[in-house]
């Protein structure tokens, strides 16, 4: 990251309005092509901080540099910044068209190179052909890509996208995800997006911005998010986790044993041995379920329901020790048997998949 | 089953039938006056009486030649005019208000904005007339124009008000980021969006204006007459085909006009 240039950098950005603090002492940097997602749930101050960045908000403190010039006193217009919204907000009373040859009229662009650089646009987003029609006659699909384009013509230094997906239904949004992302890449443009998708997060982003009442939770590239998530918050927004929360009960280096609330006894392996209660997390799908060798940290329990995914079966067991966990198994094999509910079987917490949280 | 089910078909039938009687009485009630005075204006006969006598538009070249009817509407459409322009620019800018801030007492601006709907038009034209007094300015086109956007401004702003409410702020956030300075904003996506909405908020202001008769009769004291005075003018003398064509002239311009705002409204 540090060899490559930084397109955008905020320094303790902090908005409040009135007495609510929307965006507390936020910092970060997008370097050059970068495709960085802020994700939190509604009211964590990831569009708030994306309207800062854009200039329709002007923070209470701290600092906005956009390829190193302060942001302060410039306003939207003159930021070079591009924006997809949520409902698209393509003007209704313009053709495609001339939805995606507003940016280059406002910039002085000339005539030919207009009509030029729109068409090819418009093939980018698979849109040839439809420059006459009107957004209301678009599905929203077709909408959303106008919308890419119009953002995307004017070649902007930056790329902002509040919930640029979050409008279409699912399918679309699989789809959309990746072809975005590819087009993205190619242009090779800094973008900023916002999601609450947490699916969106994972797919497009290069790095992860989790945020949690205004502030940032953690920022990473989405495997290391996924792997090695700081905090329980983390750990449970972006994807589940079992969380295990107990003391040290045994601290020798490499091998521990963690005792939980319900006198769940866990071999772990911990870089460190922190002191009083701490919480482990493990994902779902890194449970074995029946392994053929019982090893450490292998406990019995009854099955107490069952959710069918198609690809995957998710157990919800219930351990002798009275601790609850969730484990995830592949059907690789229509043939596979799956346990049912009520049903007892052994699972086993592997000591490398199980994380320190804060 | 068969039977109870044909008896209730039949009754059925029987409170359509009085629904329908109904409401062409209703219909009836409402416009056979302004039917009548619109065969009228067509009848040659001098007194307005059944049975009619022959078609002529003969009363209508003569309301044409007539040089202070002309001058009447020369002064009704130059008061309408100034209306319509007063009253839209001023709904604009409270439609604007009223949507987009919030301050103090915002209820009260609204709630106070449509008392003009409610005050009878004479109590209206004995203010105005007493409050011109008291200021010490005379009767003229200005204090008409005036007492007519007290009356259209609540139309005004209420119309553009609504308009604007539907309005999505994210198109101006769009066109701002996409370079568009905040008067090109305004000038190409926030006035075309609302446009209808503000053409349906002239319309209205200056049928209002055209049509007032009141107010108008207070304050323009023995000065220039607008239309409708001129109508009441010429009713001293009883009512002559003359007035019955006019009024349908009116009528017909009314109704355009109404149409065409109700039509602006009903655009996206």
């Amino acid at each position: 990251m540090t060899d490559k240039r930084v397109a955008v950098e905020l320094k303790a950005v902090t908005k409040t309005f009135g007495e609510v603090v929307a965006v507390d002492n936020v910092g970060f940097r997008v370097s050059e092509g970068e495709f960085i997602c802020l994700v939190g749930p509604s009211g964590c101050g990831k569009t708030t901080t994306l309207r800062l960045i854009a200039g329709f908000e002007y923070p209470t403190a701290g600092e906005i540099r956009i390829h190193g010039k302060d942001m302060a006193r410039v306003a939207p217009h003159r930021r070079n910044v591009a924006m997809v919204f949520q409902s698209y907000a393509l003007f209704p009373h313009m053709s495609v068209f001339e939805n995606v040859a507003f940016g280059l009229r406002e910039r002085g662009i000339d005539r030919k190179a207009i009509s030029r650089k729109v068409p090819q646009y418009l093939e980018m987003v698979q849109l040839g052909g439809y420059q006459e029609r009107k957004p209301g006659q678009l599905s929203g699909g077709q909408q959303q890509r106008v919308a890419l384009a119009r953002a995307l013509v004017v070649e902007p230094a930056l790329l902002l996208m509040d919930e640029p997906l979050g409008s279409l239904d699912r399918k679309l949004r699989d789809e959309m995800q990746l072809e975005v992302k590819t087009l993205l890449d190619e242009l090779g443009i800094t973008t900023i997006s916002v999601t609450h998708d947490q699916d969106e997060a994972l797919v497009m982003s290069d790095r992860i911005a989790v945020m949690k009442d205004g502030h940032i939770e953690q920022v990473g590239p989405p495997r290391d998010i996924y792997e090695y998530p700081e905090s329980v918050f983390c750990a449970t927004f972006l994807g589940i986790s079992n969380l295990l929360t107990g003391s040290l009960t045994r601290r020798d280096p490499g091998r521990m044993i963690l005792t939980t609330k319900e006198g769940l006894e866990l071999s772990c392996s911990l870089p460190e041995s922190p002191e009083g209660q701490i919480t482990l997390i493990i994902r779902p799908e890194r449970i074995l379920v029946n392994p053929s060798h019982s090893r450490e940290n292998t406990f019995r329990g009854r099955i107490e329901s069952v959710k069918y995914l198609g690809s995957e079966v998710e157990y919800y067991v219930l351990l002798l020790s009275g601790t609850r966990v969730v484990a995830r198994q592949q059907i690789s094999d229509a043939q596979d048997t799956l346990c049912r509910a009520g049903q007892e079987i052994d699972i086993q917490l592997p000591m490398q998949s199980l994380r320190l949280v804060s | 089953m068969g039977l109870s089910s044909a008896k209730l078909q039949k009754e059925q039938s029987h409170i359509r039938g009085l629904l329908t009687g109904y409401t062409v009485l209703v219909y009836v009630f409402l416009f056979l006056p302004i039917f009548v005075v619109i065969l009228m204006s067509f009848n040659t006969a001098k007194i307005g009486a059944f049975p009619l006598d022959d078609f002529t538009l003969r009363w209508y070249s003569e309301l044409f030649r007539d040089k202070t009817v002309w001058a009447a509407l020369v002064n009704s459409i130059i008061i309408s005019a100034g209306t319509t322009l007063l009253s839209v620019i001023l709904g604009t800018l409270g439609a604007f208000a009223l949507v987009r801030h919030q301050f103090r007492l915002k209820a009260l601006f609204t709630g106070v904005l449509v008392i003009p709907l409610i005050i009878p038009g004479l109590i209206i034209g004995i203010s105005l007339l007493s409050f011109y007094h008291f200021l010490g300015v005379h009767p003229s086109r200005l204090t008409v124009i005036l007492g007519h956007t007290a009356l259209a401004l609540p139309y005004t702003t209420l119309v553009i008000s609504s308009r604007l409410e539907g309005f999505d702020i994210h198109l101006e956030e769009a066109a701002a980021i996409l370079g568009a300075p905040p008067w090109r904003v305004f000038y190409k996506v926030t006035l075309p969006v609302i446009g209808s909405g503000i053409i349906a908020a002239a319309l209205f202001a200056w049928t209002i204006s055209f049509d007032e008769f009141i107010i108008t009769f207070f304050i323009m004291g023995g000065a220039k007459k607008t239309l409708p005075l001129k109508i009441w003018s010429l009713l001293k003398f009883g009512i002559s085909p003359q007035i019955n064509a006019m009024s349908a002239l009116i009528l017909v311009a009314a109704l355009v006009l109404v149409t065409t705002a109700l039509a602006m409204l009903r655009r996206p």
